[in-house]
């Protein structure tokens, strides 16, 4: 049973309230108050779960009446009914408590079946008031629910048969992020700012709903024509209004001309007008027309037709031949699907791969398409072609919903292929819901073989985070991003910085979508790997492909072999230096198969193996005892050179602490004294590979925090770290703070693109005009800030801040720019903090403002 | 011994009514009376009366009526509700202390029957 019900009785005289206690306690746990002010204080603890009020009129301190009224008057407490025990001596009482707001009267000699039985009438009726309120009524907005909604809205088409109206519903498209970033409750804030729009707006012409999360739906009379300026107005509104900016709001409009079909369809109507534009940037609101009705009727063909044509083997795979630049060899290809569908024809993709997404149809497809990808691989396999990689497409959905690693696994192993022939495409994006989750079956994917490659970076929402959270082994460039990209002046530009990032991640890229020689050359020129697009070849036929594998083959079978793949590497190199020719015969047996394993029984052989394939170095096995006191030579160099310090090095050597001590001193990484189990050494030279990995990821990332994305240079984090670290002895320093003069202004005019343009310039003019040891960094959006120590000479530090100002001048002056830069100048002394030299700075860089565009001034008191 | 029954009917309370009110618990009906003979308005009544002070009269015995029409003694519920009407319209009236004595001889005879029911308890 549920709690009981609470009662509060307020009466005076205690044989009263005491008679009504026991006839109600029976079924009712009872609250007691002598007078109206007593009353007051048990409401205020109990309020809300005291389901009903007895209340006598005639008390002393405070009477029923005066209670009455500050009851009703409190927002908190008015919905508690109030039945008022009167005499039976005239109807002056009971007419007074009804309109102070009482809910009925008992009388006095108390009948207690007549109490009883009103009691529970009244408390009933409330109850089914509240209830019906909160099915009619969105808690949260007030706003009608999505049922009553409906309700209303078949009332109101009832009784107006020669009306006409229309159903306005709006999604919000980012909702979900907006609560993420801002939390639930300035999403909900959010919310109570639409409903108020929509009743503001409706006012008495319509009602409103609220449906679920974002959605809002409202019915009005009928007009002819609804602008965009009316939607762009309503979401700017809503904008302003709300914490979070940039709100993308998509309105659906169905005109309700067919009463025939259900309500909640004509609501679905709208609704579905309302999705067709999701996420289309420029687009506020959308009509249910026949265009759209068409297009959902499509759909709904495609839906109804899906299974069957994946049984009947409509869907074709198409490979798109991925080709590398440095020969122009045939590389590898990319597995598509055609559906060739009997009555339609050829369908493109585009047509029902985001439908198959949605629907999660998709799964079930890309399932299929790998498997032909692999069956396809086992045929040329057999037929003794090159051993081509083949790359398929992994949805969203598929890490999600199914257990992809081992189902990949037994997929390739019923073939008989490596996994490593798989490459698998993944779309990364900075919405991802389940990050964690995407990250975790990746790098599972990875460690069994798979290759990893990141589809369609540079387009949609990529983060740099992501890349580097995301184990992946191959970058794919989208391909519009390429486009618009060499049409850009050589030396400027994001693709050449995402190419040097992509070789210090030791991963290759892949460019696809090259359409013309141009392209080529251009990614020729900065390095990029493969390219893949219609330059070269369209995706074509199984056959048509095996066709040109025939004719010239492949040529990079043996960089898709390794066990451990990699794209731009051989085998990583195991350097196993010692004298013992039977020991390195061991660990050749041990390691091989993994990893190339080179042997070295001196110090020279040692040292010209890393001039060979230093930068393919895994790991050194490095015997203590070499000939001739080659050992110390050996690791000596190692640690000198800059490529070779971070390679781990496991030191072997009798059983002597002196040793061993000696050797670790001298940067090896541990220590294996002999004789041991080859078993104890593969562990410790992959403990020490695990070590020597995660220091140089948190090496990267500390370098990723710290670096102005845009210029390279250090940024304001950065700048501040490197700071703390300056010494005696760079002392005094001087502190140039530069700030471009127009870049807002050119950013509103011509565009981010020409202001981050200018912004790499600057960094440009800067690096070239500085030497090693300065320090340089982009120091805030348009500012920048250059630090040359040890220098005290006013004069020399004036003329570098001229020099670097008017080398922008030009610069800008010679592409027609008009944008000039002033510079603020500070010499910092020991004992000056460091807030107080920038204070300085941007004191004196406020003087040069003032002074004039383009010039400098020093710092003086 | 009486019974409750008899000794109110000799009274002339109505047992039936009374004790529905009292759900049939002759033990509560008694408690509850003698809680009566606790309650101070007949008392706050003369006082007030004495005064010559018409609000708090009617206060009181607006109280008394309430209390007695519950306990359901009729005699001495009537003689309340005779002096209470005029009390309330705030008639200034020559006859309230004989209309209080009535209350008073009234509320006499209740305990009376009080003691009556007392007495048999003891007996």
């Amino acid at each position: 049973m549920l709690s009981q019900r609470k009662i509060l009785v307020v009466e005076d005289n205690v044989i009263n309230r005491t008679m009504l206690c026991e006839i109600l306690s029976g079924q009712y746990q009872v609250l007691q108050a002598e007078n109206g002010q007593a009353a007051l204080s048990v409401l205020k603890e109990n309020g809300d779960q005291i389901s009903l009020i007895l209340l006598d009129i005639m008390m002393p301190i405070m009477d029923g009446y005066t209670f009455l009224s500050i009851v009703k008057a409190d927002k908190a407490l008015s919905a508690i009914p109030v039945i008022v025990t009167t005499q039976s001596d005239g109807e002056s009482d009971e007419v007074a408590a009804l309109s102070h707001g009482a809910s009925d009267f008992v009388a006095k000699p108390y009948k207690p079946q007549v109490i009883l039985h009103r009691v529970a009438s009244i408390i009933n009726l409330r109850e089914t008031a509240a209830m019906m309120h909160q099915v009619q009524y969105d808690r949260l907005t007030g706003l009608f629910t999505k049922e009553f909604f409906y309700q209303r809205v078949k009332e109101i088409l009832l009784r107006n048969p020669n009306r006409s109206y229309d159903i306005i519903c709006s999604n919000i498209d980012n909702f979900k992020l907006i609560n993420d970033i801002f939390g639930m409750p300035a999403g909900d804030q959010l919310l109570r700012i639409v409903a108020e729009l929509y009743i503001k707006k409706v006012g008495d012409k319509g009602i409103c709903g609220r449906f679920n999360a974002d959605q809002f739906i409202c019915l009005l009379e009928h007009r002819e024509t609804y602008t965009d300026s009316l939607f762009i107005q309503a979401s700017e509104q809503i904008n302003s209004l709300s914490s979070a900016k940039n709100i993308m709001m998509k309105w659906g409009i169905y005109e309700i001309v067919d009463r025939t079909i259900s309500v909640e369809k004509m609501c679905d109507r709208a609704l579905l007008a309302a999705r067709s534009i999701k996420g289309q940037y420029g687009k506020f609101c959308a009509a249910y027309d026949d265009e759209l009705r068409s297009k959902l009727l499509q759909e709904q063909a495609i839906t109804d037709g899906m299974e069957a044509a994946l049984k009947e083997g409509q869907f074709e795979i198409y490979l798109q031949p991925k080709y590398r630049i440095k020969d122009d060899k045939l590389a590898g290809a990319e597995a598509l699907v055609r559906w060739n569908h009997p009555k339609w024809g050829m369908q493109s993709p585009g047509l029902f791969i985001p439908l198959f997404e949605r629907n999660g149809f998709i799964t079930q497809l890309d399932q299929y398409v790998w498997n032909q990808a692999c069956a396809t691989l086992r045929d040329w396999d057999d037929r003794g072609f090159d051993p081509l990689c083949v790359s398929v497409n992994v949805s969203r959905a598929d890490i999600y919903n199914t257990d992809l690693p081992d189902f990949l696994l037994e997929m390739v192993r019923r073939h008989g292929l490596s996994p490593a022939r798989l490459h698998l495409e993944i779309t990364e994006s900075a919405y991802t819901e389940n990050p964690h989750q995407l990250i975790e079956t990746v790098a599972h994917l990875r460690e069994v073989g798979f290759v990893i490659e990141m589809d369609d970076f540079g387009s949609g929402y990529s983060s740099l985070n992501m890349l580097n959270n995301l184990p992946i082994d191959v970058l794919k460039l989208d391909m519009k991003f390429i486009q618009s990209e060499t049409a850009k002046p050589i030396n400027q530009g994001i693709l050449r910085f995402i190419m040097s990032l992509a070789r210090w991640m030791n991963l290759s890229v892949v460019a696809e979508g090259v359409e013309n020689r141009d392209q080529l050359e251009r990614l020729r020129e900065i390095g990029c790997d493969y390219v893949q697009g219609y330059y070269f070849a369209r995706p074509m036929p199984c056959g048509q492909f095996e066709a040109l594998l025939q004719e010239h083959g492949a040529s990079v079978q043996e960089e898709y072999l390794q066990t451990e793949p990699r794209y731009d590497q051989g085998a990583p190199v195991l350097l196993v230096a010692d004298e013992d020719a039977a020991y390195r015969e061991q660990v050749k047996r041990v390691f091989e198969g993994r990893y190339q394993v080179v042997e070295a029984p001196d110090q020279k052989a040692a040292c010209q193996c890393f001039s060979d394939c230093g930068h393919r170095m895994a790991a050194v096995i490095l015997s203590m005892t070499l000939p001739e006191q080659g050992s110390m030579t050996v690791l000596e160099a190692m640690m000198r050179e800059k490529h070779s310090r971070h390679i781990p090095i496991i030191a072997t050597g009798i059983q002597d602490p002196l040793l061993e001590e000696q050797a670790l001193e001298a940067g090896a990484d541990d220590y294996a004294a002999k004789p041991h189990h080859q078993k104890s050494l593969w562990k410790r030279v992959h403990r020490a590979m695990d070590l020597t990995a995660s220091r140089e990821r948190e090496r990267r990332l500390q370098d990723e925090v710290y670096r102005d994305y845009l210029t390279g240079l250090l940024n304001r984090r950065g700048f501040d770290s490197v700071m703390e670290t300056l010494q005696q002895e760079h002392l005094p320093f001087a502190v140039i703070l530069f700030d471009i003069n127009q870049l807002k202004y050119i950013n509103h005019t011509f565009g981010h693109d020409q202001g981050d343009r200018l912004l790499m310039q600057f960094g440009e003019i800067l690096r070239s005009s500085t030497r090693g040891g300065d320090i340089l960094a982009r120091y805030g959006s348009d500012e920048f800030v250059l630090v040359v120590k040890q220098m005290r000479n006013e004069n020399a530090v004036l003329a570098k801040g001229r020099e670097i100002c008017q080398a922008f001048l030009s610069g800008c002056r010679q592409n027609a720019i008009s944008a000039s830069c002033s510079a603020g100048i500070v010499i910092a002394d020991a004992g000056t903090a460091m807030d107080t030299v920038m204070k300085r700075t941007s004191l004196a860089l406020t003087r040069a403002k003032a002074s004039g565009q383009g010039g400098c001034c020093l710092w003086k008191e | 011994m009486k019974t409750l029954k008899e000794a109110m009917e000799a009274y002339g309370a109505d047992y039936g009514v009374t004790m529905a009110r009292f759900m049939g618990n002759e033990t509560m009906y008694l408690k509850f009376l003698d809680m009566l003979f606790r309650d101070d308005n007949l008392q706050k009544l003369g006082e007030a009366l004495q005064k010559g002070d018409l609000t708090r009269a009617f206060e009181a015995a607006h109280t008394l009526k309430g209390v007695v029409g519950n306990m359901g003694l009729t005699p001495l519920f009537r003689a309340v509700c005779a002096i209470v009407e005029p009390l309330r319209a705030g008639e200034a009236r020559e006859d309230y202390s004989a209309m209080y004595q009535e209350v008073v001889t009234e509320f006499e005879k209740a305990d009376e029957l009080r003691r009556s029911l007392k007495e048999g308890e003891q007996a």
